[in-house]
């Protein structure tokens, strides 16, 4: 669930954020939304203390998600 | 990493075997298709396509004059063998999708012909990612889950094995679950990239439904929203779905938009002639080239279908689309010729035997620790319905294909009911058998369903191998073939599962202590 927060997060600031035509940066986004979910998911059943994966996790979509929030739908 | 690749595996491994099986079914799915009907011609017959499209063309005209869409594909390559259309109404109301048919047409005569109803060897390439029985979205977030545990199962396997090189090449027989690791790693990595690629390009696909509120996002919701991204990502430009009327025109002649078709890309390469809006001022015929190709698009005509002039459509491919368009080709394998195509089957079957011995390789480990347990029970029977099971329910779909009468109403339906009833009949049997007696039983089970069905076929129909081979028809053959061939794998799994039970009877005898040590 986090990594599906975070992944969803990163793309739509990728999807915002790539300086391209809203199709491609969409697409790009697209592309990259399953290895990042995957890089969380693996990174999450690494760290040992719970607390600090859970803090991470939502951290790291909470930038995301913060900083798409902040540029606005293009 | 371990705890992830094992447990992840686990819980997704009985559907992900489903997911490879069905699929790599479906690499042979216009061959199957050809085989579950019988009744067409055993060598198709030589019609140019132009002639073939005007016979459709009459067709369409005919029987649905206002139709939306008229799609032709007329004969020609490995996916045509024959005239098929596809014929869409008008909706009734505004915005919603028109009645919709489709079929064959003898190219040689027009005539409509008649075929057993069969679901084909597209049911099961369908089953893929729709499953069975439950609707759409459900199934693609089901498989989508595992889809994505499959992704972390490979990965994870990878790192696992950080001696990947050495351990390749180790095989260790005889010693207990030790070879079934080996023989999962030599599945596993022998075909790794092509299991890296068939896991993400799988996600790519339904990538509108996964990530749904990354694409509305940016474009909103809804469906007009989402096929904004889908019509680009999939086509390169925008699909024209106006479906009001348009004025009435005269149609501009087909002949000399095929000729040109011909002319730019060679005779008979013509994949699909698609008409939109036939018989008004908006009529627009697309016609699409027949050769497949790895990366980028197939060419594409468009014409003004009042004028009969070409109009511009470019297709739109910057770098992210060139890289999904690829992905998407690549797990389709399309483009694959034989060889090439007999390559993706084999590295579709390794996938599922890297599943499937994976399963197996769960109860091997933890026998001795939880041997008794109603967990490790069930995952134990869970492996037999799966791995044999399902695979004898495939056979029994292409039984079901040849024995069901062909009058008999809502035969297609039935062949897949047959398909999963004899799957729960096998579950029922894994469940009431000793799992070591169960694992034998059922090899044997599935080596007579799929050594025998090139023996009922030819008990059934004329189509059989001394008919095809002498034809020359080899992909009508390679089925038969084939199954023959998975039979005798069976056979030998039978004598080894027989062997493993015999084994395992002395086993139980030394004490517990004793079998852990040497985990």
């Amino acid at each position: 669930m986090g990594g599906y927060g975070v992944a969803y997060a990163a793309s739509v600031l990728m999807a915002r954020g790539l300086p391209l035509s809203r199709y491609e940066a969409m697409q790009w986004a697209i592309l990259a939304s399953f290895p990042i979910y995957l890089c969380v998911v693996l990174w999450a059943f690494r760290a040992r203390p719970l607390m600090r994966m859970w803090k991470g996790v939502l951290g790291l979509a909470g930038i995301c998600a913060g900083l798409a929030w902040w540029m606005g739908p293009a | 990493m371990s705890w992830l690749h094992t447990w992840g595996g686990l819980i997704t491994g009985w559907i992900l075997f489903f997911v490879f099986l069905t699929g790599t079914a479906g690499y042979g799915e216009i061959e199957l298709d050809r085989w579950m009907r019988p009744e067409k011609p055993l060598v198709a017959p030589e019609v140019a396509q132009a002639d073939a499209l005007a016979l459709g063309l009459k067709f369409a005209e005919t029987t649905i004059p206002d139709a939306r869409r008229w799609l032709l594909s007329p004969p020609g390559g490995r996916e045509q063998p024959e005239l098929r259309y596809f014929i869409e109404d008008y909706p009734e109301t505004e915005g919603g999708s028109g009645k919709r048919f489709s079929g064959y047409l003898d190219p040689a005569t027009g005539e409509k012909t008649q075929y057993r109803a069969t679901g084909g060897g597209r049911l099961l390439y369908r089953m893929h990612y729709q499953l069975h029985y439950i609707p759409r979205t459900a199934a693609a977030w089901i498989v989508g889950f595992c889809a994505m545990a499959m992704f972390a199962a490979l990965v994870t396997g990878i790192i696992i094995h950080a001696r990947i090189f050495k351990d390749f090449f180790t095989f260790r027989p005889g010693t207990g679950h030790r070879n079934w690791l080996d023989a999962h790693n030599v599945v596993g990595v022998l075909s790794l990239p092509f299991h890296l690629m068939i896991t993400y390009s799988g996600l790519m696909f339904l990538c509108y439904v996964y990530m749904a509120p990354v694409i509305a996002a940016e474009y909103g919701w809804g469906e007009d929203n989402r096929r904004a991204f889908t019509d680009m990502m999939f086509l390169g430009h925008p699909l024209d779905r106006d479906t009001r009327r348009a004025a009435p025109a005269p149609s501009a002649s087909l002949a000399p938009m095929l000729a040109e078709a011909d002319r730019l890309w060679g005779p008979g390469n013509i994949g699909f002639v698609d008409i939109t809006r036939p018989g008004t001022t908006a009529a627009r015929v697309r016609i699409v080239e027949g050769t497949r190709h790895v990366a980028g698009e197939r060419a594409t005509l468009v014409f003004d279908g009042v004028t009969g002039t070409v109009v511009d459509g470019p297709i739109v491919n910057p770098p992210p689309r060139a890289i999904s368009k690829t992905l998407i080709s690549l797990h389709e394998g399309l483009f694959a010729g034989p060889v090439l195509r007999w390559l993706y089957f084999l590295a579709g079957l390794m996938g599922t035997a890297m599943i499937g011995s994976g399963l197996i390789l769960w109860t091997k480990k933890r026998r001795a620790r939880l041997e008794g347990r109603v967990g490790f029970s069930l995952v134990e029977r869970l492996n037999v319905a799966t791995v044999c099971g399902l695979s004898t329910a495939v056979a029994a779909y292409l039984w079901a294909n040849r024995l069901l009468p062909v009058e008999m109403s809502g035969r297609a339906a039935w062949e897949a009911h047959v398909m999963f009833l004899v799957w729960a009949v096998m579950a029922a049997h894994a469940a009431l058998r000793p799992a070591a007696r169960a694992w034998s039983e059922q090899c044997g089970i599935a080596a007579a369903a799929f050594g025998l069905i090139p023996l009922v076929n030819a008990l059934t129909t004329d189509r059989h191998l001394g008919a095809s081979i002498a034809a020359g028809q080899w992909d009508l053959a390679a089925v038969d073939l084939t199954c023959l061939a998975i039979g005798i794998g069976f056979v030998a799994a039978a004598r080894i599962a027989a062997r493993g039970h015999q084994r395992a009877v002395p086993a139980k005898t030394i004490s517990p202590t004793v079998h852990g040590a040497a985990e």
